[in-house]
């Protein structure tokens, strides 16, 4: 495979990136092959040591849905750098997917039972089929609702938190393929 | 942003302190959901004509004994707030030889129980039943010696145990663990549980037992003497037991 091939294919896979990046990412790998040349080193010495294109971008894709969610923290933001991220391979899959999916659906049981807290007056109300509820029970219905909302404030706290030990875990995978 | 969650803060700690206060003076006026009150409501059958006990509850744990007299015996015995009070009915049958016995929870919703524990214990004489069947959603089962041709014994997820002298059982629970214990295995015995452990006591080792052990990803032992292959001497009664995770065990007791 010749330099420009090489390149060629790796703009085809870093299509889905902004101009910007895939412009700074191509200059970078032209450097690799011009330095590489400079220093008397084949083109296949060099294409050997970048790697597969189609890996080299992907993983280049993960980088940027890593910054691009840690800028401006949101929960489609992570979902995108965790899909990304996973797309390098089997093991990503299983060390990623997997405590990303527990941790998320725990999360979301927290969220869940705050709201089941928020709306028991109403839950309350149903079971009694009564409005005698409100005065028999009126100081349980006010301390439900109470811990819901304390659960759910510090929910929402801990969700950034949250997104932000992903977005380091998802970092720290990156390093770890990159030593291999 | 920052602001509103202060505010929250604020509402649901004050809610959090209105509520202790309330709640702590109306549990001293016995009358806040925190107050429990004790049940104890029973009922009998005669016990002459019947060939068949069917019990079933979707609350609470159950457990069958064996007792003097010519009366089935249904105690249902618990603690619950003081509003449920009145919930429960213990619901008493018989016909044409079968004698139900049932726990009944009036109310159709229940979303927020602060405290409920039930027992039910059914007390059976001494003669032979055809059929003891006993079903619960999330209580756990125990059979004492009471004797039954068959043993039908179903929870959604509470533990089984049965401690008999004979007869043909199937037990199927999806959480919890099963034990029956037998005097001998003269009948067939097919237990099966998702994820709980299954264990089979005998005291008397059978002359011949064939078993079917199914499990995914638990462990088989089977410490009976004479035990080959899957079976002692040849026919005989069929254990068959079947667990996704849990371990399957057939000893000696």
């Amino acid at each position: 495979m010749s330099k420009e091939v090489y390149l060629n294919e790796l703009i085809q896979y870093l299509k889905p990136l902004p101009p910007a990046e895939q412009a700074d990412i191509i200059a970078e790998f032209r450097e690799h092959f011009e330095l590489a040349e400079f220093n008397g080193r084949s083109k296949e010495e060099v294409i050997a040591k970048l790697g597969n294109p189609r890996l080299v971008a992907r993983e280049a894709l993960a980088q940027y849905q890593i910054r691009k969610a840690g800028k401006s923290l949101s929960l489609s933001g992570v979902i995108k750098a965790v899909i990304a991220t996973m797309s390098l391979g089997l093991f990503n899959l299983i060390i990623v997917l997997l405590p990303f999916a527990a941790s998320l659906a725990l999360l979301a049981g927290v969220f869940g039972f705050a709201l089941f807290l928020i709306v028991s007056p109403i839950l309350l109300s149903i079971q009694h089929q009564s409005i005698m509820i409100l005065t028999n029970e009126f100081f349980l219905m006010a301390g439900l609702v109470g811990a819901g909302l304390l659960l759910f404030i510090g929910a929402v706290k801990f969700t950034r938190l949250y997104y932000d030990l992903v977005l380091r875990y998802l970092r720290y995978c990156l390093k770890v393929i990159k030593r291999k | 942003m920052s602001n509103r969650l202060r505010n929250l803060t604020r509402l649901a700690v004050m809610l959090i302190a209105v509520a202790i206060i309330g709640n702590a003076l109306m549990y001293v006026l016995g009358n806040s959901p925190f107050n429990v009150h004790e049940l104890s409501i029973e009922q009998t059958i005669r016990s002459n004509q019947v060939n068949g006990v069917l019990i079933r509850t979707k609350i609470g744990r159950v457990d069958v004994v064996p007792i003097e007299g010519n009366e089935i015996r249904a105690t249902l015995e618990g603690k619950t707030t003081k509003k449920w009070m009145k919930d429960y009915q213990l619901v008493v049958d018989e016909d044409q030889g079968l004698a139900q016995i049932e726990v009944v929870q009036e109310s159709r919703f229940r979303f927020i129980d602060i405290y409920t524990d039930f027992k039910l214990t059914v007390g059976i004489p001494a003669a032979k039943l055809n059929q003891l069947q006993v079903e619960t959603d999330s209580g756990n089962i125990h059979i004492g010696s009471v004797d039954a041709s068959e043993y039908l014994v179903t929870s959604d997820t509470g533990s089984i145990k049965l401690d008999i002298k004979k007869g043909h059982i199937h037990a199927k629970t999806d959480t919890g663990e099963i034990v029956a214990a037998l005097d001998h295995i003269d009948h067939d015995i097919i237990v099966a549980t998702d994820t709980g452990d299954i264990t089979v006591q005998t005291a008397q080792v059978p002359k011949s037992l064939h078993t079917k052990l199914t499990t995914d990803s638990g462990k088989v032992n089977v410490s009976l003497p004479d035990y080959h292959d899957g079976k002692i001497g040849e026919g005989g009664p069929l254990v068959d037991l079947f667990s996704d995770t849990g371990n399957l065990t057939i000893k000696q007791k």
